[in-house]
């Protein structure tokens, strides 16, 4: 799965990039992540699946699903708080397959 | 015993980021109801954004408390972050309170040019 974490200015969301790239590890699942502030999204190339905003960016999520064509999700703020990596990679799934099941 | 501290360090912050930035989320979203006329919405929204910024605040207390049994041994970059985050929540929550009072004041006395 490929994910663009994203907040303010991409910090509280590389502690998660860490644990959520330890949790693929454990589960043996392959993972392309990257943390950037929101004010990036416009200049990442689209090699992402699906974008997490971090809960402190929520207001921008009109804005960024402008921006890409890959589903957006927010994340929400306890499971964010705590690094609930489990729901947060769950979240990320139902999202790809949500949009996939939109198209077909 | 110091990594344990450093991961509640971790916890506190990311508890604080996490819940007063939610909560500042909330309060644009309570100002674009409030711009839409919906003012019920808009107070609404914004008692969400202080339940929620109550966590952070609560998790933030907590840091304060640490700090002053001297269980905190250094400062990081993200409690610093965790603490610029809290500061422009609360201004923000605060600030968008009184714009939607005003929004509210101004609809029955729209601009000259809004005629």
């Amino acid at each position: 799965m490929k994910i663009l974490l994203v907040c303010a200015g991409g910090m509280s969301t590389s502690i998660l990039v860490n644990k959520l790239k330890k949790w693929a590890v454990d589960h043996k699942q392959e993972l392309e992540i990257k943390a950037i502030g929101f004010t990036e999204v416009d200049e990442e190339k689209p090699w992402f699946d699906v974008v997490l905003l971090g809960p402190q960016v929520s207001y921008k999520k009109k804005i960024i699903e402008d921006q890409t064509s890959v589903p957006v999700g927010v994340i929400a703020p306890y499971d964010y708080a705590i690094g609930n990596t489990d729901k947060i990679w769950k979240q990320a799934e139902d999202l790809i397959a949500e949009k996939a099941g939109l198209k077909a | 015993m110091e990594d344990e501290d450093n991961s509640e360090l971790e916890t506190i912050s990311m508890t604080i980021i996490a819940n007063s930035g939610a909560a500042r989320s909330m309060a644009y979203e309570a100002l674009a109801l409030a711009k839409a006329n919906d003012f019920a919405g808009a107070k609404s929204k914004l008692k969400e954004a202080d339940a929620q910024m109550n966590i952070a605040h609560k998790a933030h207390t907590r840091l304060l408390q640490m700090d002053a049994q001297g269980l905190i041994c250094k400062v990081t970059s993200l409690s610093a972050h965790a603490q610029d985050h809290i500061m422009t929540g609360m201004v923000v929550l605060e600030m968008a309170a009184e714009l939607i009072e005003l929004y509210e004041r101004k609809q029955d006395k729209p601009c000259k040019e809004e005629k």
